[in-house]
């Protein structure tokens, strides 16, 4: 069951697909940079994010179709933006759901950063999946405002007895190129 | 987080299951007359949208609000796409969100 190929640009083989480069910004709160550099960046819708399974209290470790998500990226529409003294926190919106985010602002880059940002642009953000208070939130690391969202869809990786991976693309036209991120999912 | 409010990707093919619902679209703007768009939908139909457009309007406009009938939307929000879209992969991102992707959107 497979749809329209995107063109060549999509060659996705083997089961890779091409992450955005995440802006790495320095976060006291967050665990060793080791754990979130190894970790693939998952595209995820909210409604998927609503529904994972929490393995642990304790940590914020969720599990979807039995896929560790820690760091995920996801575009929506900004809604409700706060500005504090340590942080802003705003609610993103992707159509599916609404979930609550947060951008620490240590340093001056992330000021800028999230100074561009307003409510009612469409924005690429970059996060770790946290729950907190029987919550789940998104702490963002990196945000930036999209175009255009354009929406792809292509096989991904290569079909095996019991599963067939496709994603969802959604193609960005950002400052005249194109970067590939994909919604995925995995059954 | 809240997953009670999804806007469903829809087409006028689509927009009919969610009269009532909040969903969004993508429309080519055919004429604009004050508080009423008429557009061509992702599926080639014509799709009224009522409401507050913007003063200017590209020639693609994405709308999000209540489908209010079988070819109307009154909405909310309107963002401007811009003079170019692949209207034929949106719309099969309507239908793959509708049926067997459903359950990652709505």
């Amino acid at each position: 069951m497979y749809n329209n190929q995107f063109d060549g640009n999509a060659a996705f083989s083997g089961g890779g697909f091409m992450p955005s480069q995440a802006t790495q910004t320095a976060d006291p709160t967050f665990p060793p940079a080791k754990s979130r550099d190894s970790q693939p960046l998952l595209p995820l819708t909210v409604k998927q994010i609503s529904e994972a399974f929490q393995s642990s209290d304790d940590k914020s470790n969720f599990l979807i179709d039995g896929v560790d998500v820690n760091n995920v990226t996801l575009v929506g529409m900004v809604h409700n933006k706060a500005e504090r003294v340590t942080d802003v926190s705003f609610v993103l919106d992707d159509g599916t759901g609404r979930i609550d985010c947060n951008r620490w602002v240590n340093e001056a880059v992330d000021t800028k950063e999230m100074e561009g940002i307003m409510d009612g642009m469409y924005v690429r953000v970059h996060g770790h999946l946290k729950g907190f208070q029987g919550k789940r939130q998104l702490v963002v690391f990196s945000i930036r405002e999209t175009r255009v969202p354009q929406f792809y869809v292509v096989p991904w990786g290569k079909p095996t007895n019991t599963k067939t991976h496709f994603v969802l693309t959604l193609q960005e036209w950002d400052q005249g190129f194109a970067s590939l991120d994909h919604l995925s999912h995995f059954y | 987080m809240d997953t009670s409010n999804p806007a469903v990707f829809v087409n006028v093919e689509l927009l009919r299951m969610y009269v009532g619902r909040r969903v969004r679209a993508v429309i080519q703007v055919v004429r604009s007359d004050g508080g009423v768009v008429v557009g061509k939908s992702t599926d080639e139909q014509q799709l009224v949208v009522k409401g507050s457009p913007p003063v200017s309007l590209s020639n693609f406009v994405e709308v999000i609000g209540i489908a209010d009938s079988n070819q109307s939307i009154r909405a909310e929000i309107w963002n401007n796409f811009g003079d170019t879209f692949d209207t034929s992969t949106y719309n099969q991102v309507c239908q793959l969100a509708n049926g067997e992707y459903k359950h990652l959107f709505i």
